[in-house]
């Protein structure tokens, strides 16, 4: 699976790579929102997990965008400060999981498992 | 995030059950709601009923429109994400011991309990289950004390030696309470002073880039108990009680015990 990964906090981005790629996963991560945005135009991820709250934009503008731009790509939203607005704003937008700081890296691995299934109940 | 909200038949309970819906639903968490009946076969269908009731309740707490917790309807917006748990489970036996149980079997995130504002860290009529619970888990808890408002999050945390996870499960609970943080820094008496000071000035910098502006104080360990029975009064007291913690370290379980009952709180412990 193509998965992009977009958090500001570096260590996240980090821990998810050395991980997910040993899954055999490729994943490309950023901590700039504007730089991954212009990755998602350039390229169609699988998926994109993005955290929610940074500085230039957030990332439910991140996945408005990549709605526009990539229906099929699933969406990950991760937050460490979860409110109810951004939890349902998540959700009628489309998003396809939201992950609550601090997780376990076996949740993430369960999103993307149940992104992939998905993509593949769509293609079939 | 997988909660697994374990619940008795008095009030403190049900009204925990909005501070769980709220939580789930601001993280999109699992939630398993779960009683325990004693061994005798006439407390079974007592307990069924129960966790029935309260699954009623907490599916009448969400918007079906807006709520993981239901499928997205035709037209809501949303494109078939992943929908999320809510499942009941009755256990027989020894409350605290059931609880435990469960929660390693559904590799829970964290045990929410509530208790009684009377006693300490009990169940009434079923003895100090929350107590047990919190000293026992393998996770982190929470457990919510009865007609006690959270205005203010008091964080205890090694200066030494921060998990990330606690300072998320921190951030969690202040977004969710809309509370004040004060973070309570725990020095050893040969700690030195150049070292603490950075690592508070990172741990302001942390939470500051996150809108979050907490009150920092440093306390002797040896002074913990007193500080905490002075201080934790309002609101909601965090202690990270990781295996590397100073807590973890140094505090047999009865002290941990004595801690707890030292607080008229609701309490956190990080794992």
């Amino acid at each position: 699976m193509k998965i992009l990964v977009l958090d500001d906090e570096k260590i996240v981005g980090e821990r998810l790579k050395a991980s997910l790629e040993k899954d055999g996963h490729a994943l490309e991560t950023f901590i700039n929102p504007v730089a991954a945005l212009d990755r998602i135009r350039e390229k169609a991820f699988d998926v994109v997990i993005t955290d929610i709250r940074m500085d230039d934009m957030d990332g439910i503008q991140i996945l408005e965008a990549v709605r526009k731009k990539a229906e099929k790509t699933k969406v990950i939203m991760i937050t460490g400060y979860a409110t109810l607005e951004v939890a349902r704003e998540s959700l009628t937008k489309g998003a396809f999981d939201f992950i609550a700081k601090p997780f376990k890296l076996k949740e993430i691995r369960g999103a993307i498992q149940k992104a992939e299934d998905a993509l593949q109940a769509e293609k079939n | 995030m997988r909660i697994l909200f374990a619940a008795d038949e008095n009030p403190y309970s049900a009204d925990a059950l909005l501070q769980v819906a709220r939580l789930g639903e601001n993280t999109w968490a699992d939630i398993t709601l779960l009683g325990v009946s004693s061994r005798s076969r006439t407390m079974d269908g007592k307990a069924d009923a129960l966790i029935k009731a309260y699954h009623q309740k907490l599916l009448g707490y969400f918007d079906s429109n807006t709520s993981p917790y239901f499928q997205v309807k035709p037209g809501a917006g949303g494109k078939g994400g992943i929908h999320k748990q809510i499942i009941t489970r009755v256990r027989k036996g020894n409350p605290a011991k059931e609880i435990l149980e469960e929660a390693k079997n559904q590799e829970s995130d964290l045990i929410a309990v509530a208790c009684s504002n009377k006693e300490d860290y009990a169940w009434e009529g079923a003895g100090n289950v929350p107590l047990k619970v919190a000293r026992d888990a393998a996770c982190s808890v929470l457990v919510i004390k009865e007609d006690k408002k959270i205005n203010k999050v008091l964080c205890c945390l090694d200066h030494d030696n921060i998990s990330q996870e606690s300072l998320e499960m921190i951030s969690q609970m202040v977004t969710l309470f809309k509370a004040d943080l004060e973070i309570v820094v725990l020095k050893d008496s040969d700690d030195v002073q150049e070292r603490i000071e950075k690592k508070l000035s990172w741990l302001i910098n942390y939470y500051s880039a996150r809108s979050i502006f907490p009150c920092i104080e440093l306390v002797k360990l040896s002074h913990l108990e007193t500080f905490i029975s002075q201080q934790a009064r309002w609101g909601l007291m965090a202690m990270w009680m990781g295996k590397k913690s100073i807590l973890e370290r140094v505090f047999p379980s009865n002290k941990v015990s004595r801690l707890l009952k030292a607080n008229e709180s609701s309490v956190l412990l990080l794992r």
